[in-house]
Formats: structure tokens, sequence, C-alpha cells
């Protein structure tokens, strides 16, 4: 490519002999605006109705533009949990582009385990994958998605302003400042209550709505479950349940930016930020999870034991937890009576506040794999199509996962159906770092088992988180 | 009492006319004809897809894990290029080095011969048992049979998450029956603290392997023949006399091969303990292959994810070879 000038490359683009992504990369490479890059692009569209994604300043001749070849069919590998919603994208794409999507789903225990083999092995049967945030750090730091930059820039980032976070939404799909994965759902732990056990403790059910606002209601919770915990007719009831089992530190997490600190400090050591959770509001966040469990005794001690969503909701949604801190689509199992004794009788706010509310990213993505079989332009398509404002509209009216536009989480249409979204909006607007890097699940691994030394009071506070972050700058030493 | 051996006549050569007589007489002929020839390239041509089979699906990738077992942590991360000369001259002994300052995986060793031994002693025992019960005559013996078959029939990820619901702590029917039993009044949290965790995997575990194991024992049992318990009764001998000197001499090969196969087993166990505690709680009840597959695939440490891997198949051959030994021994 060294040499072309931007004719060359359009002549290219035109004959077929580069993709789309390979012209966009040396275009943006040798200068030619974004706008103009944008609009050849649309021009090579396979279908006319397909729709620019940026307004073409010099729209070429129709006559003039012979289409690229694009594939005919696209391997888009999908989590099961969400399948429904995107295959239901699927009609339009196919429409649109005269590609036919082949759905494939995986459970998300074994996603990664499926997606990492394949990669390492050189090879990949899909085009477009499910991702979470750790997952993306990890396969982009070795070579294995697309770098979608480019593109996200010239689309989704255009309408920036009306991104739940705004830019910072692909904060976690990003690997050493550039872009590897569009996110498709949005979302993070909230709180929950039992408005009917609140009411019969004497409590007003309506009054933790205002707590992310309040500095320092977390007192006022830890007031609240222990009011909620006591037992009656030969049933244990508890103000509190959470899963600290395998998912600890996304609750030390929450904990930590609440009480206005940092679990890493993603400024330094890039992409892998500086271990900094011993500080001051680590040790405060961590002493609030050994006072629940030991002193106040107000949480159920089987939260220990809890590693997923539906290990710790049956006592909520059996009537006999007062507050869970989860996910927001647990509202709707809520409302089911088939799953729920509490139907009418869950709220939900974004959680309490120390010095401020926070929660965790919860985001979901989907990437190109760098092996994908047809090629990344068709993938890109099927990228831009599902996350498009249509087809996110589309997700907002038909399933409990959560839009990435702010002005659809906040649609009362959409709301009608998904009452849960303006919460989840609000709820992102405070601190939510995941602390996504590379090595996530190694550290995360030692941060548990020193959290979990802490609560099983086997060490204090501080010299568990700083054994974390003793261990975690060894384990880093030794990868290098 | 002495103890009573039986030592019959072989099913099929009740002389034992054709077994080997060792010397000049006992060995093959020194050439073979052409009708033997053609029997050997039929047998060859038969062997050889499977020996396709094995070679692509199993023998590649053990060398390709070998020589991964030897890359630096930033080696390329496809494996197809493992073989490429510049990465062939990184390859060090580093992982295998690292293995011994590895305080997760020395806490795995120590699990797991932990693990073993229990597992191994309780399946036998209670097996014993059960095999001792089903090589008795009463009515609906050939139900019972069947019936204990169940456990090993369940696939060992399903009984690991079917243990799970036994052991929840909420919701769980191992809390549920002792609280009814007024054994418990608060629940206990089975997989909240490591040594009671690796005590529900260990109970899981065996529940799973007394069928396998009843059945080899119950084979072995009902070889020995009915004369020589009648005899030992007329001796004077009581029940524990006749097991300690007539059951368990006669099955103690079945017992030593059972529990040879049944610690190499044991040894590479994970799907329960997976289901269960994923090694939780601060690696309770992390054993060696668990910590093998989360570093190669939670933590993308292929290199020495492999490394470990041949350090457990290292160790599992020194049972093997252990077990040879001490049959030549038993046997001699």
């Amino acid at each position: 490519m060294k040499g072309k000038t931007i004719d060359h490359l359009v002549a290219d683009l035109y004959a077929g002999r580069i993709s789309r992504r390979t012209f966009f990369k040396y275009a943006l490479a040798t200068g030619l605006s974004a706008s103009s890059i944008a609009a050849i692009l649309t021009s090579c569209r396979p279908s006319p109705t397909a729709a620019p994604t940026v307004a073409p300043t010099q729209p070429p001749a129709p006559t003039a533009t012979p289409e690229i070849k694009l594939p005919d069919t696209l391997n888009v590998l999908l989590f099961s949990h969400d399948a429904d919603i995107q295959q239901a994208k699927g009609p339009a794409f196919e429409a649109k582009y005269k590609i036919k999507p082949t759905f494939e789903t995986v459970v998300a225990d074994d996603h990664r385990d499926k997606i990492i083999s394949a990669h390492r092995a050189g090879a990949s049967s899909w085009d477009t994958l499910p991702l979470w945030a750790t997952v993306v750090q990890e396969m982009a730091e070795r070579g294995w998605l697309v770098d979608l930059t480019d593109y996200v820039e010239q689309t989704l980032l255009k309408k920036a302003d009306d991104l739940v976070s705004g830019k910072a939404l692909f904060q976690a799909a990003a690997f050493k400042g550039r872009i590897y994965a569009v996110p498709d759902k949005v979302g993070g732990p909230i709180l929950m209550w039992n408005t009917e056990l609140l009411q019969k403790r004497g409590l007003d059910p309506e009054k933790p709505k205002e707590w992310h606002k309040t500095k320092y209601s977390i007192n006022e919770f830890v007031e609240w479950a222990k009011e909620c915990t006591f037992e009656e007719g030969g049933v244990q009831y508890w103000g509190f349940a959470d899963q600290w089992g395998e998912q600890v530190a996304g609750t030390f997490h929450q904990l930590i930016q609440m009480y206005g600190g940092d679990s890493f400090d993603m400024t330094k050591n890039e992409p892998y930020g500086e271990p900094i959770m011993n500080s001051e509001q680590g040790v405060a966040a961590l002493q609030w999870m050994v006072d629940l469990l030991h002193t106040h005794k107000c949480i159920d001690p089987a939260s220990l034991t809890y590693d997923w969503v539906f290990d710790f909701t049956p006592g909520y949604l059996g009537g006999r937890v007062a507050f869970i801190i989860t996910w927001p689509f647990v509202t709707h199992v809520a409302q089911d009576p088939e799953q729920s004794a509490i139907v009418d009788k869950n709220a939900f706010a974004p959680n309490f506040a120390a010095e401020t509310s926070a929660t965790v990213e919860g985001t979901e993505y989907q990437a190109i794999s760098s092996y994908a079989p047809h090629g990344p332009d068709a993938a890109w398509l099927w990228l831009e199509h599902m996350s498009s404002y249509d087809m996110m509209k589309l997700q907002g009216l038909q399933s409990g996962w959560a839009p990435i536009y702010k002005s659809l989480l906040n649609d009362p249409e959409i709301t009608k159906a998904m009452f849960e979204g303006p919460v989840i909006a609000q709820s992102l607007e405070y601190p939510h770092q995941g602390y996504f890097t590379p090595d996530s699940t190694q550290w995360d691994e030692i941060l548990r088992g020193e959290i979990h030394a802490a609560l099983r009071q086997e060490k204090k506070p501080k010299e568990a988180l700083d054994a974390a972050v003793e261990q975690i700058k060894a384990m880093r030493a030794s990868s290098q | 009492m002495r103890r009573l051996r039986f030592s019959g006549p072989t099913w099929g050569d009740p002389e034992g006319a054709n077994r080997p007589k060792g010397g000049a007489a006992g060995r093959l002929p020194p050439s073979i004809g052409p009708l033997e020839r053609r029997k050997r390239r039929l047998a060859y041509t038969f062997i050889f897809p499977a020996l396709l089979v094995i070679t692509a699906l199993y023998l590649v990738p053990t060398l390709v894990t070998f020589v991964v077992s030897f890359e630096p942590a930033k080696m390329d991360p496809n494996i197809v290029k493992v073989f490429d000369p510049a990465n062939l001259r990184q390859l060090s002994l580093d992982n295998y080095l690292r293995s011994f300052q590895d305080p997760v995986w020395r806490k795995a060793v120590g699990n797991t011969i932990w693990y073993v031994i229990v597992v191994v002693v309780l399946s036998i025992s209670f097996s014993m048992v059960t095999a001792l019960v089903l090589n008795q005559s009463f009515k609906g013996r050939g139900f019972l049979r069947a019936l204990i078959l169940i456990p090993w029939a369940v696939p060992p990820i399903v009984n690991g998450t079917t243990w799970g619901l036994v052991y929840h702590a909420d919701i769980g029917t191992m809390n549920g029956l002792l609280r009814s039993l007024g054994i418990i009044h608060q629940d206990l949290l089975w997989l909240g603290h490591p040594r009671l965790a690796l005590l529900a995997v260990i109970t899981a575990t065996v529940w799973r392997l007394i069928p396998l194991v009843t059945l080899l024992i119950l084979a072995g049992l009902q070889t020995i023949p009915q004369e020589i318990y009648e005899s030992a009764k007329v001796d004077g001998a009581n029940a524990v006399q006749r097991f300690w000197h007539i059951t368990v001499p006669n099955v103690r090969m079945v017992l030593l091969t059972t529990a040879t196969l049944l610690t190499v087993f044991v040894t590479k166990a994970f799907d329960e303990i997976w289901a269960l505690t994923e090694g939780g709680p601060s690696y309770g009840t992390t054993v060696m292959n668990l910590w093998t597959y989360r570093q190669a695939f939670d933590f993308l440490r292929f290199g020495y994810g492999a490394a470990l891997a041949y350090i457990l198949m290292f160790l599992t051959g020194i049972v093997v070879v252990a077990n040879f030994i001490i049959r030549r021994r038993v046997e001699g």
C-alpha cells in the first residue's frame, strides 16, 4: 500500500481489490477527510437501501459505483441469554444487505473457553463474537480482534451525546487507546428491595429511592438491613443478600468507588493499571463488608457461597430478603408470578451512597474476530446494524436488555415494557469502573482470595488488601 | 488361620494345556509363513485407521503441548506458529521451574494427595460393603444391582451440579434434612469454608465412584468358590475371619487394580470440583488438574498450563509404575 495516492485507493476499492476496512485505514493515513471516506464507502454499499452512517458531502454518481463483493452469509455467535433479541435483528439485516446471518449461541459459562480455544488454534468459525469487557481486553492484547476504532469514530461516536455514559461507553472496549468492540447492551447492578417487608418492619419503602442522592445513606441502609433481619415462624429473614462468592470483587469495586477511591489507577502502567485498592477508601469498603457480616449480622452469611445471580435471588424472590444489589433484569423476574412471591412488591433505584453512589460496568459487546471466515466488512455491517438506533429500539421494546442510547432508555414507549430503563441510565451516571485489564482474571482471583480471608476474619482488611496489592504486582512481574 | 487362595483352572483352558511353558518349547518359531504374514498385513490394515485417528487427535496435540510447555509467557498466541524457528529459539525450562515457586500449585498438590487418598479409601470401603451385600442371595438382588449403577451413569458435571443444589446454603436439601432431624439449628455453609468444601467435594466424588468400584469388587467376589467359605465355616471361622482370611486375599488383585484405576481417575478429577466450587474457597478445593486448566484457559498462560499438565502426567505415571511393581511383587 505504500506510496498509493487517494485516487489509487478509491480505484482499488471500486475494483474490489481492497476491502472497505483496508480502504478506510489507508485513506485516513493519506489524509482524506472522514466525511469523504464515509461518502465513498457509502457508495460501495451493496444495497440501495443501505443508510449512510454520516451525511455524504460529495455523493458519487450511482453509475460509477460498482459494488464491492460481500459474502452471502455471516456467522454470528451470540450469548444464549440474549440470543432471542439479537436474532430478531436478523431479518432486517438480511433485507438490507442481502447477507444471511447464521446464528449460533453459547451459554455464558462456556463462551470464553470456546472462543479462546478457537483463537489459540488460529481459527474462528464465527465472524462476530459476543464478549465481556475482560475478554475484549484479553483478546485484543493477543491480536485476536479487529481494530474497530475508525469505524466506531465515524458511526457510533458521532452520536456520543446520546450514548449511555457518552464516549466512556467504549472505555472498557478499548485496549491501548484503540476500540475493539461495540456495546450491544448496557447495565450495572442496582439496588432492589421488598416494599412489603419494609412496611412490615415500619420502614418507608419509598425512601431508598433517594439514597443514591444522599451522602452516607450507606449507614441508613445498614440500620434498615438490621431491622429487617429477624426470625418469624421458623423462617429466617435477612436484611441483605449478595453474591460474595466468585463475584465478591465486583461488590468491592462498587464500594471502593462509593467511598471515593479506586481499585486500580488506570492512568498508570497502561493497559494494566496500578493496583491501589489498599487505600484508605479500600480499607473502609472492606471493613464495611466485614462489619455487615460479623458485627451487624444482617447479611445472609450464605452470600459467601453465592456465585451468581440465581444463587441468591431465590431468597429475595421468595420474600425472605429485604435488599439485594443485582443486575437490572431481575426486576422482570420479580414481576413473574411463576418465579416470584413479590410481584408488585419489588422497588429499585441506583445504589445507596457513601461519598457517592456507584456501580460496576456490566456492558456486553460484540466484536469481529481476526480470523472472521467471511472477512471483516460484512461483520462490521452486522455490528453497525445491531447497534443502530432502530435495532436498539426494537431491543428495548422486545426484551429486558437495555439499549445503549440514553434517549431510548427514557423513551416512554420503551419504558412501558422496560420500566427499569431510566434507573439504569441514572445508575451509570455515577462511577461505574469495572477495572478491566488483560489480566483481570488473574488479579480478580488474588483479590477475591484476600477479601475472603478478611471476611473469614483470618486477616484484617488492611492486611488483606496490602497482600492483594503485593501479590498482584508479583503476578505481573512473573508474567513479563 | 492359613490364608486360602483360589487358584482354579483358567476359563476355556481347564487343564492349562495352552499356557506358555517357558524355555525353548514355549517360544514362537523363528520364522513365519506366508499365511501368517498375510494375516499380519490384514491386521495392520485394520489397525491403521484407528492409529491415524489416535495420532492426529492424541499424539500430535501431546507433542505440541510438550513444546508449548517450554514457551515463555510472551510467546506468539497462535499455537500454529509454535514450531516457527524464532519461537523454538525462545524455549526454556522456566515454566517447570516456576511450578516450584507457585504457592497455589503446591497447595493443589497437597489437596490432590489428600483428595485422592480419602476418595480411594472411602470408595473402596463403601463399595466393598455394597458388593458383599449384593453378593448374597436375596429377592430383588438383580434390581438392586441395576439400581446402584445410576450414580455411575450420571455425567460428572451433572453430578457436581446436583450436589451443588444439595449443598446450597439457602435452598439445599442437606441443610433441610439436618434441620428437620434436629441435628443443626443454623444452616451450614457447606461450600463456604475450605475444609468443609473439600469434604463436600469428596462426598460427591465418592457417591459417583461407588457403583463402578462395587461392580469391580463384585466381579472379584463371584470368582471365589462357595466351597472355601463352607469349609472355613466347618473349621469354625466366624464371619470376620472369613472376610479377612478368604475374601480379602482372593480379591486383593482386584482391589489393587481398582485402587490404581481410582488413583489415576481421581488425580485427574475436574468436573465435580468445577461444578461445585471451581476450586474455592481460597483454593481449598483446587486440585492439580483444576489449577492446570485455570492457568491455560482462565489466565491464558498456555505455556505454564502445559508444563503443569506434563508434571501431572509424570506424577500419575509414577502411580501406574508403582502399581505395576507392587502387582509383580504380590503376584510373585
